[in-house]
């Protein structure tokens, strides 16, 4: 009887066994590859929108502050996104033809609601509320971005539960004057002005890392 | 359970001198016998149904490795299906943003609600629009803040899937123009007095419909408006006319009583201002002070009140020992001139009256009597109630027990014979143009007036309601009703404060208000509703535009209020009783359903779930008889019976239930249940039936929603009638919730007089035992969250649990999971009885989540999932949770609840989608749940605080089950704050903690129940 195995065989039997052994490593990267490519998590990655809003016109170009058209950001949860109205009342006036705002007034017209696709969404689970972290200090730059450059906006965190918790172990690390909040080019503090800005705030960092914060 | 075994239970009860009984309650018969079935459910946690216990070992080997393999299978294909990218969804904002608006922050409408026709005030939460929450309105004399459990599951009733949503036409389809005009051609064919024209509705208290009325009357002289109510009052009115008294109302005050006297009146839940009563009643309850109120309750079946009572006697409706003996014997004792013809007052009812008669004419309790009758009893017991009353001094406004108020009702009739006319004139082929607006005649009518056949000798008969119930089904048109929260209104509260009602949405389904629908006999095409309310209020002598903004902020309309009498109006002279021999045989009592009253709520599955107070039956209802009726008939619990009316062929079939309580001879049995009017026969079913609406379907469908009492009930025995019981030979247990979530261990609820509790807890064991648990450094914060239940307080009314069950998405599961005990009420209220199963004491202990500071769960759990907070909150968070369900076999309390399938399925589907509170989450399958302190509250209060640098204020934080409660038994607070109410509350001699030597440490803490009984503690 001729022999099963051949010489070869002792080749291809340890390749085998480090391609088992390999086999998990591998897997796991490519799975931790995807959870952390913008395939995922979306970071970078702009929306196409029924109108193509411009932050960067709008708020670095003609330095509209953030709270003109996302109002609930001071009182609610909810930051908001602006009315048709609120979008005409300057379009009432400037661009009054342009056919980049046929849906606006389209949707002032058959007071049929825009609709905008999300870029930032938590899961249902989460109740986060832009209110408090702007009563703190937190400025929307620490989450958005330089929204101000964006001409389409992209996420610019992954917005993982892990990247919450790093900055509610450490909020000192960003925490703006009150004057700043709302203000682009801020920049995150230095260690010592964080930990003086912590004590005015009057933030508790270890409340901070209960799951009853954010989870009902 | 066996009848030997109660019987040994009781002969044991006897021999330990009444320790065990007096001290000691026990949940159910089968508790107290303690037999071998019930051990074994002690033990297994969950229930299971008769029909499975046999074969719970059934699965086998090979079929196990199946299910095993398949398992895997899935589970491999939804690990694939995790991969994909969550779909990120759309934000749609408004056109033009409603003016106060503000996207996620709720806002409040104030608005009545109506119960029995008399309003209650109301703030409705809207969020976008939304309605998801009703709470009730501090500014309104009949809430104070509180509400009952209907006001809170009136928000279901809005996006019920089974609500009628198309005009039908005998039946079949029809719309709104057509019926207007199908309407009008039958108004001109009308001779010109307008004979033959009815319109038929409950009470009414409403002004602008009573003005719209007038209008119609001005049209059509001869017109007939008739008023039938289920649950009416014709035994007053008959007591009234009889004697002659002015027609009034009573407003009775609670907080100036000392001695209450009811005879079967169950008023801290079936009368108008129950809500408010309850309320005033805990202003001589409440632990700290000495001198308490005393109440004392005649009734044949267990309710609210005769629970509550300090002194409750099951008796029977007639006889020498009858309710109307005890109010006869009582009168005699207190001088009212009697006069017996036939049999005098039995022994125990004349004991009963001297001793009673002996505290009403103490000293101490001088002008602080309030005697009350009930609406089911009758007219001789009102004419010597009315009697005592006046001899007691309690009438007089001011400073009086009972005001006497000006008729409030539209209407006021004698609603038995008003049906009857309106039937007689169908009969006759007289009545051509019927309207019959928000009822179901055809199913509550008495049997003997044959309404369903009556209606069909109608030309045109217009039925106007919230379902397509058998009313619907056989009148010309069915016009779909819009929901009290969809339209314009007015009503009365029971003080005759008028509110206004506004809408908080858009008719979901279509529909009008009962006021557009009856507009439409006065003029064609009809006015809105706003019109007809506006131009009623907003008019001369009545209220101005900035008046009329303000009532609608409110809630009331400021010194609507109608003016009491001031006078005595005295007792009329002699009352004669003629009190009938002893009966030998059963009397059926009947009365309304504590949860779907007189059927009017049978749509509503949270209300059906329910389990009702005392003997927890959920889905349905079932005959009640005392142990004592019991053991005579040899009939155990489960048993089926058929009822016969005397010598009458209509009969009805049940489940017979021993409950401790029912007076010896009386079957006990409530209206309401039995009913489906849903849209099961209809072929205009608009929406696909939810998960929800199944439920209630499907219970029905098997005959599992419990007994109609209906076909029994007859004009002359609306409320009483002698019957006889036949075996039917099924046996098929009730759905009770009495054995679910059983804690086994002492001194659960502590009940006795001051003395008796502070001799037997002379420490209040407030001090913790020690602990190897860290708790400084793990809770340090400036929050300890914490609340103290005084059961002093607790009525057990329910009201907590719906309004836990709004507030927080919890779904209803359905009759089969309840009876597997998987219920997923977060809180629950505990029915123990004390001393003689068929004289006992009863206490209510309402119990949600304790939050342990060293929490039984929490170290078992092996994926954290359950853990505490720095202020205190026993967390359980869902996404970590993998269903060992450890935590919930580890809890002392059974408080934790466990999503075996998708319950919440339906609630996330359109329409019940709109009604969830969007700050809760929705829960999936295989995840543990409790209650959370209303933590989304907290954060809502802690977020405002902080914006603000401060703290929490007291009562800034109220959880639903708080905010509901009318009598103020649940306070929450921190009680770090020595200020607040509930550190205040700790600090009571009668303070202790539910299983306090298991060192649990729990968060909420209970304050003992107690009782002010005249007698002697009786050694059973």
């Amino acid at each position: 009887m001729a022999q099963i195995f051949r010489p070869s065989s002792n080749t291809v039997a340890p390749g085998v066994l480090v391609a088992l052994a390999l086999t998990p490593l591998v897997l796991g990267g490519v799975v931790w590859l995807l959870v952390w490519s913008p395939y995922s998590t979306a970071v970078g990655v702009p929306m196409n929108q029924a109108v193509p809003f411009s932050h960067q016109h709008h708020v670095g170009g003609l330095g509209i502050d953030c709270r003109y058209c996302h109002t609930g950001v001071e009182t609610a949860a909810f930051a908001g996104v602006p009315t048709t109205r609120t979008c005409m009342t300057c379009h009432s006036q400037l661009w009054t033809e342009a056919p980049l705002l046929k849906p606006v007034r389209e949707s002032l017209i058959a007071n049929e609601p825009m609709r905008w696709k999300r870029v930032h969404a938590l899961p249902d689970y989460v109740y986060f509320d832009h209110s408090i972290h702007v009563a703190k200090g937190i400025s929307c730059v620490s989450c958005h971005g330089r929204v101000d450059r964006m001409p389409l906006v992209a996420k610019q965190e992954t917005l993982y539960m892990r990247w919450c918790l790093d900055c509610h172990r450490h909020p000192e690390r960003k925490l703006r004057a009150p004057g700043e909040v709302f203000d682009m080019a801020s920049r995150d503090p230095s260690p010592e002005v964080g930990r003086q800005r912590l004590k005015a705030y009057q933030i508790q960092p270890a409340r901070l890392l209960d799951c009853s914060l954010c989870h009902r | 359970m066996d009848l030997t075994e109660l019987k040994q239970a009781v002969e044991r009860l006897q021999r330990c001198g009444g320790e065990k009984g007096r001290l000691e309650g026990w949940r159910s018969l089968e508790e107290l016998a303690d037999t071998t079935e019930f051990r074994e459910l002690l033990e297994r946690e969950f229930a299971v149904p008769p029909d499975e216990a046999d074969n719970r070992a059934g699965l086998k080997r090979r079929e196990f490795l199946q299910i095993l393999g398949g398992t895997l299978g899935l589970a491999g294909l939804a690990g694939l299906a995790g991969c994909t990218v969550r779909p990120r969804g759309e934000i749609v904002p408004y056109v033009e943003q409603p003016e106060s608006l503000v996207p996620g922050k709720p806002l409040f409408y104030a608005t009545a609600l109506e119960f029995g026709g008399y309003g209650r005030g109301v703030l409705v939460e809207t969020h976008e629009g939304r309605p998801t929450k009703v709470e009730g309105n501090r500014l309104h004399p009949a809430s104070l803040g509180a509400t009952s459990l209907f006001e809170q599951a009136t928000i279901l009733d809005l996006y019920n899937p089974a609500r009628s949503a198309a005009v039908l036409h005998r039946n079949g389809p029809g719309d709104w123009p057509a019926y207007l005009q199908a309407l009008q051609t039958a108004l001109l064919k009308l001779p010109p007095g307008g004979e033959g024209l009815h319109l038929l509705t409950g009470t009414i208290t409403s002004p602008a419909f009573g003005e719209q009325w007038n209008m119609i009357v001005q049209r059509y002289p001869a017109a007939r408006w008739h008023r039938y109510e289920p649950i009416h009052d014709d035994a007053f009115l008959e007591a009234e006319r009889g004697a002659g008294w002015e027609p009034s109302e009573h407003r009775y005050h609670f907080d100036r009583a000392r001695v209450v006297v009811s005879f079967g009146c169950d008023f801290l839940f079936a009368l108008p201002g129950s809500v408010r009563y309850a309320r005033e009643l805990m202003a001589g309850r409440s632990g700290e002070r000495a001198e308490m109120n005393r109440i004392y309750v005649l009734e044949s079946v267990p309710t609210l009140t005769g629970a509550y009572a300090d002194e409750r006697e099951a008796v029977r409706t007639a006889g020498p020992d009858g309710i109307a003996a005890h109010a006869a014997a009582l009168a005699a004792e207190l001088g009212v001139e009697v006069r017996f013809s036939g049999t005098w007052p039995g022994g125990g009812a004349a004991a009963w009256a001297r001793r009673v008669a002996a505290d009403l004419l103490a000293e101490r309790n001088r002008n602080g009597a309030l005697l009350l009758a009930g609406g089911d009893q009758p007219p001789v017991v009102h004419s010597l109630v009315r009697a005592m009353n006046a001899r007691l001094g309690s009438y007089g406004d001011g400073k009086g027990t009972i005001s006497l108020l000006p008729p409030l009702v539209q209407n006021r009739v004698h609603q038995g014979e008003s049906l009857a006319e309106l039937a007689a004139a169908m009969k006759a082929g007289k009545a051509r143009v019927v309207m019959m607006l928000g009822g179901d005649w055809v199913q509550t009518a008495p049997a003997d007036l044959d309404f369903a056949e009556a209606l069909e000798q109608v030309p045109l008969s217009i039925h106007c309601g919230l379902y397509l119930d058998k009313t619907a089904r056989r009148a010309t048109w069915h016009l779909p009703q819009a929901h009290p929260l969809e339209a314009w209104g007015d009503t009365r509260s029971f003080d005759g404060t008028a509110s206004l009602c506004q809408p908080m949405i858009e008719p979901l389904y279509g529909g009008h208000s009962l006021h557009e629908v009856l507009d439409g006999l006065a003029r064609f095409p009809g006015r809105s509703g706003y019109e007809i309310i506006r131009s009623h209020w907003v008019a001369p002598g009545r209220l101005d535009e900035a008046a009329w903004r303000r009532a609608l902020h409110d809630g009331v309309v400021e010194g609507s209020a109608p003016v009491a009498a001031a006078a005595n109006p005295g007792g009329g002279g002699q009352v004669e009783v003629a009190l009938g021999e002893p009966e030998a045989g059963l009397e059926l009592v009947l009365g309304p359903d504590p949860s779907l009253w007189d059927g009017r709520y049978a749509q509503n599955a949270w209300l059906q779930e329910l389990p009702r107070p005392i003997h927890h039956l959920s889905w349905g209802n079932a005959f009640l008889i005392g142990p004592a009726t019991g053991e005579r008939l040899g009939l155990e619990s489960g048993e089926w019976v058929r009822v016969r009316g005397g010598e009458e062929e209509v009969a009805i079939e049940g489940p017979v239930v021993i409950q401790p309580g029912v007076a010896d001879g009386a079957v006990g049995l409530t209206l309401g249940c039995g009913l489906w009017a849903g849209s099961d026969e209809s072929p205009f079913r608009v929406r696909q039936p939810t998960v929800l609406l199944n439920r209630t379907e499907a219970a029905h469908e098997r005959g599992e929603s419990g007994v109609d009492a209906y076909p029994i009930r007859t004009r002359a025995h609306p409320w009483r009638r002698a019957v006889v019981l036949e075996r039917t030979g099924r046996n098929d247990r009730a759905v009770t919730t009495q054995h679910h979530h059983l804690m086994e261990g002492r001194d659960l609820l502590r009940m006795g007089t001051r003395a008796e509790l502070l001799e037997r807890y002379p420490a209040s064991g407030n001090e913790p035992l020690p602990t190897f648990y860290n708790l400084t450094e793990e809770m340090n914060d400036a929050y300890a969250w914490a609340m103290v239940i005084d059961l002093t307080r607790c009525i057990g009314c329910n009201a907590c649990v719906v309004a836990c069950q709004a507030e927080n998405n919890i779904p209803p599961v359905g009759r089969d999971q309840v009876e597997r005990g998987r219920e997923m009420h977060w809180i629950r209220v505990d029915t123990y009885h004390f001393g003689d199963p068929d004289q006992p004491e009863f206490g209510f202990q309402p119990l949600a989540c304790v939050h342990c500071e060293t929490a039984p769960c929490e170290p078992v759990c092996p994926v954290e999932a359950t853990v505490h907070d720095r202020e205190g909150l026993n967390l359980q968070v869902y996404n970590r949770c993998i269903g060992t369900r450890y935590c919930s076999n580890n809890c002392p309390y059974k408080v934790r609840r466990f999503n075996f399938f998708r319950y919440a399925e339906g609630s996330a589907r359109e329409p019940l989608q709109l009604m969830a509170n969007p700050n809760v989450t929705v829960r999936a399958r295989g995840v543990m749940e409790k209650c959370t302190y209303c933590v989304q509250r907290i954060n809502a209060a802690r977020i405002s605080a902080r914006k603000e640098n401060r703290l929490i204020r007291d009562g800034e934080v109220i959880p639903a089950c708080a905010q509901a409660c009318p009598t103020e038994t649940i306070v929450f607070g921190n009680r770090n704050d020595r200020g607040s109410r509930v550190a205040k509350r700790k600090e009571s001699p009668f303070h202790y903690a539910l299983l306090g030597d298991r060192n649990t440490r729990p968060r909420t803490t209970y304050l003992a129940r107690l009782r002010n009984p005249d007698r002697p503690p009786s050694a059973t």
